[in-house]
């Protein structure tokens, strides 16, 4: 159990998902903060306040797990918006969803996330991913910006 | 959704169908300018008839009254003759000038000739030809009394003669001579003119037959110049009309093929939103039966059980046993469900997949296929065989997958039996391309292969894994490449999946909607 200063800003609006996520999460051994948001726009929000004007504290390291289906904004947007924004688009994402559409992952990696998900339905798989996902997280410094 | 047809369309179809009926209109009359023209032409032929005939009649008739003009010619010589004869002898009788004998005898040689010919050419003609024997006869008498005078005179004895002139009979003879001939002149010009007056009346006829032919005939090319004229007008309407109902038509096809693609997109639509929608809470369900799974396991240790064991001796691990027991349900019909929804997700999907066409070589598209299932077919010793095939310019990815479905399907369903042998051929037809898959496998029965292109359907022993998508899934992609996929099979024998694909790829027009508007 390292706790790195990395939290963790789980975008899901799906309570049910948000619970599984974070269930996998932590029975990986990830002890890390989960910050999590129910819409695109609080998250958003959340995050560009967070990196307006210190880009070098490294105490606001944080990484994304982001769900495409939210209900307000696109996910593509909100990937979208962060990877374009200067001071944020040092940050990982993650993305979640539910689909396995080649295009839509295609269309994920060039808009700049750094990982594609796919909710995987097969229970042990998904805590399989997760947990590797947060022995990842736990292991590797993500390096600064 | 769907547009509706325009309010203007029903109106316009309407006037249109109106247009129609009058340019069949137009197309019933030639049949009635036809009766007129045969009429025409029937009355143009008998005056034709009549005319030659009349002809004919006139030129009797100038034959006749050339031979009226002969006859009363024939009389005047004949009357001469005589008179040149008789004055010439009187001459001679008085002077016994031998001129006036020369004379004589030339005029009574030429009376002869003169009489033959006025027979001649009164023969046919009843009073004439009778009266013509009467004045032949009168002639010969009076050349007879001529004779007997000057053979008298000559002889010496002239008183002799002097008697015979004075019993008068030579002068009456003259008289009844001019009487015959009179007569004979006056029926000959009488007849003529009768002839003339003919000739006359049949001119008349004949020149007012050729101007009524005349009249006729202007008026007749006056009506085919004026029917033609209708014609060709009429024409010139149907072909407007027709270019219209074409331009309407195309009008319709279009605002109809706008309408589906919106009602195709609008299905694609909802069916990728439903399956996403539903596999949200699907993947609750199936996440928090793997955390009651996870609870059952830990609980399970907390009472001591022998967790999972299919021996329950204890009440409590009886519990647990149908706890287990219930939740492997629940997992496979929710995973079975995953399943279906993918399957829903990916018809959905690779409608709205843009195509990209590119020049594709076959073989080479084959063999990688064959290639990937050669770890299964290596197992029973299959044998798949390709044929040299035509290329094709497609969707490399759609034709990978059609294909591979198809080959997928012939070793997955091969007969145990007996060896499995898959043979691939191709051929091309015109601008079509045709890829069959023969195989030896089990074969589809008759029932079965109706539907094998359904969704959700499969046929015969459910003992292969499936969900009956695959099929359905091609048929949606061949087409949508503009194809056709067929199959015929014989039970216990094998199955031959044939599949169309044009050669070239389509025009732009008939591409399909951009795929990333239609998603969310």
């Amino acid at each position: 159990m390292i706790a790195t200063p990395i939290s963790i800003v789980m975008i899901e609006d799906d309570e049910g998902h948000a619970r599984l996520i974070e269930k996998n999460i932590r029975r990986a051994g990830v002890a890390n903060e989960i910050m999590p948001f129910a819409n695109g726009g609080d998250a958003l929000d959340f995050i560009v306040a967070q990196h307006q004007d210190s880009q070098s504290n490294n105490d606001r390291r944080m990484l994304i797990l982001l769900d495409l289906n939210l209900p307000d904004v696109s996910g593509l947007d909100v990937l979208a918006k962060i990877k374009a924004t200067d001071s944020t688009r040092q940050i990982p994402i993650i993305v979640l969803t539910t689909t396995d559409d080649k295009l839509e992952i295609q269309r994920c990696y060039e808009l700049g996330c750094n990982a594609y998900i796919k909710k995987p339905l097969e229970y042990e798989s998904f805590a399989n991913s997760v947990r590797q996902l947060g022995l990842f997280f736990s292991i590797i410094e993500l390096p600064p910006a | 959704m769907a547009r509706l047809a325009p309010s203007g369309e029903g109106r316009s179809l309407e006037s249109l169908r109106t247009e129609l009926d009058s340019v069949s209109a137009v197309d019933r009359k030639p049949f009635s300018q036809l009766i007129i023209l045969m009429g025409a032409a029937a009355l143009v032929a008998i005056i034709a008839i009549a005319s030659v005939l009349l002809t004919f009649d006139n030129r009797a008739a100038g034959t006749g009254i050339l031979r009226g003009q002969r006859v009363t010619t024939d009389i005047a010589r004949l009357l001469i003759l005589v008179h040149r004869a008789e004055s010439s002898q009187r001459g001679f009788l008085l002077t016994t000038n031998r001129a006036y004998l020369d004379l004589y005898h030339d005029s009574i040689e030429k009376v002869g000739p003169a009489l033959e010919t006025l027979t001649e050419s009164t023969r046919n003609d009843g009073s004439l030809a009778t009266e013509a024997l009467n004045l032949r006869t009168l002639v010969n008498a009076k050349i007879g009394e001529m004779e007997e005078v000057l053979s008298l005179f000559q002889g010496g004895r002239k008183n002799e003669a002097l008697g015979v002139v004075k019993t008068n009979a030579g002068k009456n003879l003259m008289d009844q001579i001019r009487e015959s001939t009179t007569t004979m002149w006056q029926v000959s010009t009488g007849q003529t003119e009768l002839r003339i007056d003919t000739w006359r009346h049949k001119n008349n006829w004949l020149l007012a037959v050729q101007l009524g032919a005349a009249v006729l005939v202007l008026v007749v090319s006056g009506l085919a110049i004026w029917s033609g004229i209708r014609h060709t007008r009429g024409l010139q309407r149907t072909q407007a009309t027709l270019l219209r109902a074409n331009e309407l038509l195309e009008e319709r096809v279009v605002a109809r093929t706008v309408d589906l693609q919106e009602a195709n997109e609008e299905i694609q639509k909802f069916a990728y939103v439903i399956s996403h929608d539903l596999r949200s809470p699907l993947v609750n369900i199936m996440g928090f039966t793997a955390e009651l799974g996870t609870i059952r396991r830990e609980t399970a240790q907390l009472l001591g059980l022998r967790a999972e064991s299919g021996l329950a001796r204890r009440p409590a691990e009886k519990v647990d046993h149908e706890f287990g027991e219930a939740l492997d349900f629940i997992q496979q019909s929710t995973r079975k469900m995953d399943r279906l929804i993918s399957a829903v997700l990916k018809l959905a999907r690779s409608g709205q997949r843009r195509f990209h066409y590119e020049l594709i070589n076959m073989n080479v598209v084959m063999d990688e296929i064959a290639a990937t299932l050669k770890h299964r077919t290596g197992e029973t010793g299959a044998e798949i065989a390709i044929e040299p095939l035509p290329p094709l310019v497609s969707d490399r990815l759609a034709v990978e997958q059609i294909f591979g479905n198809i080959l997928d399907n012939a070793v997955k369903y091969l007969d145990e039996g007996r060896l499995g042998r898959i043979l691939v051929r191709g051929r091309t037809i015109g601008r079509v391309v045709i890829v069959e898959v023969e195989d030896n496998g089990r074969g589809i029965t008759h029932e079965d292969l109706a539907r094998v292109f359904d969704l959700f359907r499969r046929g015969g022993k459910r003992d292969r894994p499936g969900d009956g998508i695959g099929l359905a899934h091609l048929k949606v992609l061949v087409r949508r490449l503009g194809g056709r996929i067929s199959c015929r099979s014989t039970p216990g024998v094998g199955s031959v999946f044939s599949v169309l694909l044009p050669q070239a790829a389509p025009s732009p027009a008939t591409d399909a909607p951009d795929a990333e508007s239609t998603r969310r």
